[in-house]
């Protein structure tokens, strides 16, 4: 996901995103810190305020109760040393209910017959009624004071007490607290309980107290007594109806319940929860007046409570969105600001990849990072436009000095004699070479022709170097030869001839090793001058190769008045001599291994002398190949085998000729055929269709055959026998069988209608008395056969 | 192989020297080709010279043909010797060329 986000987004997208970001989470932080801080204070202040105001309230309720206490606390001791006398008690009560306007009554009552022996009950009683003062005498069989809380209690507990608060139907109707004190006599040095002083206290001030309380709104105040019924609260008909433990019941509100138990069990506190009949949690400050053990609670909700902080928060949230609005806009100036030149750079220089570098890059304002980098794809630009221009000079010139040196391959393979066998005529010798070269051209050189009608003279040579310095001290050596190579002239002449000339003006210090060689056919003499050159063999049969370890001075071309010796061996017929270039002894192997000149010696000593020169070099050629592998071909290859024939020796009716598949070695085709002609006597008309069938088969093969750029050897073999003429061509290209090929079908169709092509392959077919395919080998095999005497 | 060129009036004489081979075919293709895109459609090749033909050199011949006839233009061959016409016979040719004996005998039709 996220790379997604970013993938395609500027610089200035995500300096914008992140500081926003960071913003927003920082902001977010310290916000939420001052919230919870701001809130612990505001809640500290809100509980401080509301145990004060409880607490003055408890202290102004207790200051009313206390004083209403005073009158009965003093009045019991009164009574206790005075006598039991109505008028007596009546002026005690009386000025009590005048004096005080917070009590309603104040009663003295007496335990069974203990005012006079003949009365159960006695309990003088003043009382407030309609702004009037009232006195009646409590007591009879309905009300049977006795039993009443405000009597029994204090009796009982032996103390003072503030009883249940109470409506009383009696006295009006009004809510009241009864203050009720016991008082005893001394009888027989007994303390015996005699009667109950009371004082009534009227409660409705209290709710006008509470009411009046100032709280925050939404809140308010109520009070609960002892057993915690509501003797104030703003819903009216709570009070006295209710109590906090039935309220609970009816909501099922187990946390009301427990905040009743904590409240009348005496205890203080500030608590947070979740009032029924508020929507939202609330805070409640609670806690007992000492005097009476009422309870009061003050509540308010936390809405109203933290209405302010929330307010504050509000306007600064929107402040801060605004402020972020602000930076945004600040960042985005900013940001684009800086990143425009990078934009307009980018895009600029995304047309260097496309290869325009004619672009000019923005001005630089700055010296900054961006100016830096401005500069610095200019000079990129420009060197690299340097670069491309010089590449393209480069690989032009390359591609010229390839096309010149494949040309310079084909004149080089064209001075070399490349028809075998090339005396067909001659029955008493015959030759067979190749030259393979490392690479296009290369400083290799054979070369053979006759003096005279029973002198051949042939030359075998290896330039230093290679490459194209070597082919050209190659073509000139070979020139040499065929100039200084006349009749009459011996081997040691014409090779000192030849080294006189060569040494002339070759400041490049080029050198060639050459073995030249003339054979007298009738006596079997050969006069031969080696100049640095590889030691030829010679096969005899019944012999073991032997070895022609004769020098006769330096390679040629480095001293140019040498005078050369010559040795001379006499051969016998049905003899080889071999020469080869140090291509073969030195070629190597993938591991850098030499074939050396045991490994020669070894395969010419399988060799048959008196077979055909191509059969020896075939096979030296294909040991040496089979010996190098995959290994490169370090050098160039060449060997030069002359057999001395028997004079019967049956005429060799037999044609090779290798050509590369280039539409020039057509050509070669000619030559080819003339020499057919010549050779077998062949009808014009006849030499004409075998050339024409030639071109036909060999141009395919160049124009279709191959699918590399590779360079590739066709082999024409021609064979006369029977006055049947077999030419068979062999090539490794893509499998193709002419025969199958379908004859055009419009030859006798009007002109629109014609095929232009096709009619190659139909010539071969119309001229040629038999034509045959096969593959073998991954290579084509043709064989077409035309009788000569037709 | 030799191409020599004469600007007759009623037509451009091609004469052809030599061999007509797959070595050399576009040359000829060319200079024709160039005469069509001149607008110079009567055309006439004398092969009495011309001792050597392959397929390559036919392909041109029809080539030329067809091109020349749809442009209602004339192109006619003269002078043919022994071998190619047989070369001639064999593909068909001799229906569908027009072939004089001389330049001579195909002017006096142009």
């Amino acid at each position: 996901m996220k790379s997604n986000l970013f993938k395609n987004k500027g610089i200035a997208f995500r300096l914008k995103f992140f500081i926003l970001f960071g913003i927003i989470i920082i902001f977010s932080i310290i916000m939420a810190i001052d919230y919870n801080s701001s809130r612990r204070i505001l809640m500290h202040s809100v509980k401080q305020n509301a145990t004060n105001l409880a607490l003055s309230t408890v202290h102004s309720i207790d200051g009313v109760l206390e004083a209403a206490e005073k009158i009965p606390d003093n009045l019991a001791p009164i009574i206790e040393n005075s006598e039991y006398d109505e008028k007596n008690l009546q002026s005690f009560l009386k000025p009590i209910v005048r004096n005080n306007q917070e009590i309603f009554g104040s009663c003295v009552a007496f335990e069974p017959y203990t005012y006079a022996k003949d009365r159960y009950f006695f309990a003088p009683y003043y009382y407030k009624e309609n702004d009037s003062i009232k006195y009646k005498i409590l007591g009879d069989s309905l009300y049977n004071y006795f039993y009443l809380d405000w009597y029994q209690i204090p009796k009982m507990l032996d103390k003072p007490v503030w009883t249940e608060p109470y409506f009383d139907e009696n006295g009006g109707n009004i809510i009241m607290s009864t203050y009720s004190v016991p008082f005893y006599k001394n009888q027989n040095k007994e303390r015996k309980f005699k009667g109950i002083v009371t004082v009534d206290i009227d409660l409705s001030w209290l709710s006008d107290v509470i009411d009046s309380l100032n709280i925050i709104n939404g809140g308010y105040a109520y009070l609960l007594s002892k057993r915690g019924t509501f003797l104030s609260h703003p819903d009216k008909s709570l009070i006295m109806n209710e109590s906090i433990f039935s309220l609970a019941d009816e909501y099922d509100d187990e946390a009301l319940r427990n905040i009743g138990r904590e409240m009348i069990s005496g205890k203080s506190g500030f608590i947070r929860y979740n009032p029924i009949e508020m929507k939202g949690p609330a805070w409640m400050y609670y806690t007992t007046m000492p005097s009476s053990g009422w309870s009061i609670a003050i509540v308010f909700p936390e809405k109203e409570l933290l209405s302010d902080l929330h307010f504050l928060f509000r306007t600064l949230i929107a402040l801060i969105i605004g402020g972020i609005l602000l930076i945004f806009i600040v960042i985005t100036l900013v940001s684009s600001h800086i990143t425009r030149p990078i934009e307009k750079l980018a895009k600029l220089t995304g047309r260097f990849g496309k290869g325009n570098f004619d672009i000019n890059l923005p001005p630089v304002k700055y010296n900054d990072e961006i100016g830096q980098l401005t500069g610095s794809f200019d000079l990129m630009r420009k060197e690299l436009k340097r670069y491309i221009k010089n590449l393209e000079e480069t690989t032009a010139a390359k591609n010229r000095i390839e096309s010149e040196l494949k040309i310079a391959h084909d004149i080089q393979q064209g001075i070399i004699p490349k028809i075998f066998p090339p005396f067909p005529e001659r029955e008493d010798v015959d030759l067979f070479a190749v030259l393979d070269p490392a690479k296009e051209v290369g400083g290799d050189l054979y070369d053979f022709f006759f003096l005279d009608d029973k002198k051949i003279v042939f030359a075998i040579g290896d330039v230093s170097g290679k490459g194209v310095p070597a082919s050209l001290f190659m073509a000139i050596t070979r020139t040499l030869f065929r100039a200084k190579a006349v009749k009459g002239e011996s081997a040691s002449n014409i090779v000192t001839n030849i080294n006189k000339e060569l040494c002339k003006d070759n400041e490049n210090a080029m050198f060639v090793t050459f073995f030249l060689g003339i054979l007298d056919l009738e006596t079997g003499e050969i006069d031969f001058c080696n100049a640095g050159h590889n030691y030829p063999y010679l096969l005899q049969s019944g012999h073991s190769p032997e070895i022609l370890k004769q020098t006769h001075g330096t390679p040629l071309g480095l001293f140019e008045d040498i005078k050369y010796g010559s040795g001379k061996i006499t051969i016998s017929r049905g003899d080889s001599m071999v020469l080869y270039t140090d291509g073969i002894p030195e070629a190597m192997d993938i591991n850098g291994t030499l074939f050396g000149d045991e490994k020669l010696k070894e395969i010419l000593q399988r060799c048959n002398p008196s077979g055909s020169p191509k059969q020896i070099t075939d096979m030296l050629l294909a040991e040496t190949k089979a010996f190098t592998g995959d290994a490169p071909q370090s050098d160039d290859i060449t060997i030069l085998v002359l057999t001395y024939y028997q004079e019967k020796h049956s005429r060799q009716n037999e044609m090779t000729l290798e050509i590369t598949n280039h539409i020039n070695e057509i050509n070669k085709l000619n030559e080819l055929t003339d020499e057919m002609c010549r050779r077998w006597n062949l009808a014009p008309s006849v030499g004409h269709k075998i050339n024409l069938a030639l071109e036909e088969i060999i141009s395919n093969i160049i124009n279709y055959g191959f699918t590399d750029d590779d360079e590739h050897i066709i082999r024409i073999e021609v064979t006369m026998a029977n006055d049947t003429l077999k030419i068979t061509t062999i090539d490794d290209g893509k499998q193709f069988n002419p025969v199958q090929k379908k004859d055009p079908e419009t030859l006798d169709k009007p002109i629109e209608e014609r095929q232009i092509g096709g009619l190659g392959i139909y010539f071969v077919k119309q001229f040629m008395d038999h034509v045959e395919y096969s593959r073998k080998d991954g290579k084509n095999i043709l064989i077409i056969e035309k009788n000569i005497r037709n | 192989m030799n191409l020599k060129e004469t600007n007759h009036e009623k037509a451009i004489i091609i004469e052809i020297e030599g061999r007509l081979d797959t070595t050399n075919f576009s040359q000829l293709e060319h200079k024709i080709m160039q005469h069509i895109d001149e607008g110079k459609i009567n055309i006439l090749v004398d092969c009495s010279k011309m001792d050597y033909v392959s397929s390559s050199g036919l392909r041109i011949f029809l080539m030329v043909l067809k091109k020349i006839t749809a442009l209602n233009g004339k192109f006619a061959l003269c002078g043919l010797q022994e071998n190619i016409k047989e070369i001639f016979e064999i593909s068909g040719f001799t229906s569908i060329f027009k072939i004089y004996d001389n330049q001579e005998a195909a002017l006096a039709d142009f």
